[in-house]
């Protein structure tokens, strides 16, 4: 059966999550920093503090199994606010914005969808810390969550789900390593066809890892305003109906102190996947501010 | 168990492998080594009168890149009678500018770089 249609008006939307991300930039202070685009870490505000990110993705899916929708083109804007409520204990808000354009196999003809996914409410509670030396880290993080069904028909699992997690992160020298999982329990289960990963009617598993290495400065010093890092992620997302998919994302990470990009390539290197369509190629760019 | 479970349970542990290389490859290139322990040494208690002089040095640690390190700027330059904030990241050195006459504690600067997400050797 074809999944419904919820199409918003575009420039509506893109007005309202303009205007949105204006707001959350002009109230945002600090980032969180050595973070992969889409590997979880350790790191948060500090406390009484704000931090902003913007994460644009691109995925070129293949045939939907449930609608019979080809050759779609998603887009997905994740604005991401995080609160440090102590020092160690985090609030994050999720918000991702959907724009995709599919050709209907019913109709032949190529549609526009746009609309927000569920919105998703995490803590993040860092229960362990060693920072060995002026640079050198090691941590570790518990977090918990809901994600809402605010989302737009095809965009949301339609049921309040709960999230669990853990994030160990350490960094040596010039070299990053982020470990994070994530279990997702669908409480109901998407009534129709979902076009996210991981909001299906199944529950999800999420394993994120990040290897980073700094490209410059080989040493840093007083005068140190800026760094690059080579990303290297592997992520992957096991939903208990059986579809499992595994993604390799190299990229790069450039920070200053006042805001950061990234960028990286999103390639899948194992699919197996019966419940909606499989991506086939994508592309992740970041940004964050600091203000 | 049902079958279905119990591949589900065993499709979960094979989830874990792809994880490894990359594990590997850090502990490789890291050599797994562990620097000075110097964040060991017991938490000090630092005083709570306001400093006089113009300038404090605190040193920390787990400082990790320079976006991390600006949230202890953010945090020190909140606080009254504190005017310019020097970070080195290599030696962990931040030394921070005073002036009026309300100044900051040592323990209050502590305090700040604590909640930043660091931990504190010494404030001198």
């Amino acid at each position: 059966m074809p999944s419904p249609t919820y199409r918003l008006p575009i420039q509506q939307s893109l007005a309202a999550a303009v205007a949105a991300a204006i707001m959350l930039l002009l109230g945002s202070s600090i980032v969180s920093a050595q973070e992969a685009t889409s590997t979880p870490s350790t790191t948060q505000p500090a406390m009484g503090h704000f931090a902003f990110r913007e994460t644009l993705r691109y995925s070129q899916l293949g045939t939907d199994p449930v609608s019979g929708d080809t050759d779609q083109h998603m887009l997905v804007a994740q604005s991401t606010l995080q609160y440090g409520v102590t020092g160690s204990f985090s609030l994050t808000l999720d918000i991702p914005a959907i724009l995709a354009d599919i050709r209907r196999t019913s109709s032949g003809s190529t549609d526009t969808d746009s609309g927000f996914a569920d919105i998703t409410l995490t803590a993040k509670y860092r229960v362990w810390q060693h920072d060995s030396s002026p640079l050198n880290t090691t941590r570790l993080s518990v977090t918990g969550g809901l994600e809402l069904p605010t989302g737009d028909g095809a965009y949301s699992s339609d049921s309040v789900d709960p999230i669990a997690g853990l994030v160990l992160m350490s960094i040596i020298d010039r070299w990053g390593f982020t470990q994070a999982i994530r279990y997702k329990f669908n409480t109901s289960g998407s009534g129709h066809g979902t076009k996210l990963a991981g909001d299906g009617s199944a529950d999800a598993f999420r394993h994120d890892t990040a290897l980073l290495y700094r490209l410059d400065p080989a040493v840093y010093s007083a005068q140190t305003k800026a760094a690059v890092y080579a990303m290297l992620e592997c992520n992957g997302l096991y939903e208990t109906n059986g579809d499992y998919e595994l993604n390799l994302a190299p990229g790069i990470l450039y920070e200053a102190t006042t805001f950061a990009v990234e960028f990286s390539i999103i390639l899948p290197v194992y699919e197996r996947i019966n419940y909606r369509a499989a991506g086939s190629w994508g592309l992740a760019l970041g940004v964050r501010f600091l203000f | 168990m049902s079958v279905h479970a119990a591949r589900s349970r065993c499709h979960l542990a094979l989830l874990t492998l792809p994880m490894l290389p990359m594990l590997l490859m850090f502990s490789a290139a890291t050599g797994c080594q562990s620097a000075p322990a110097i964040a060991d040494a017991p938490q000090t208690v630092f005083p709570t009168t306001p400093l006089k002089q113009d300038f404090a040095t605190i040193t920390a640690t787990g400082l990790s890149c320079p976006l991390c390190a600006n949230n202890i700027d953010s945090t020190l330059k909140k606080l009254p009678g504190v005017q310019t904030v020097d970070i080195d990241l290599n030696t962990g050195r931040i030394t921070v500018g005073l002036f009026g006459k309300a100044k900051p504690s040592k323990a209050s600067l502590a305090t700040a770089v604590v909640n930043a997400g660091f931990t504190v050797l010494s404030v001198e």
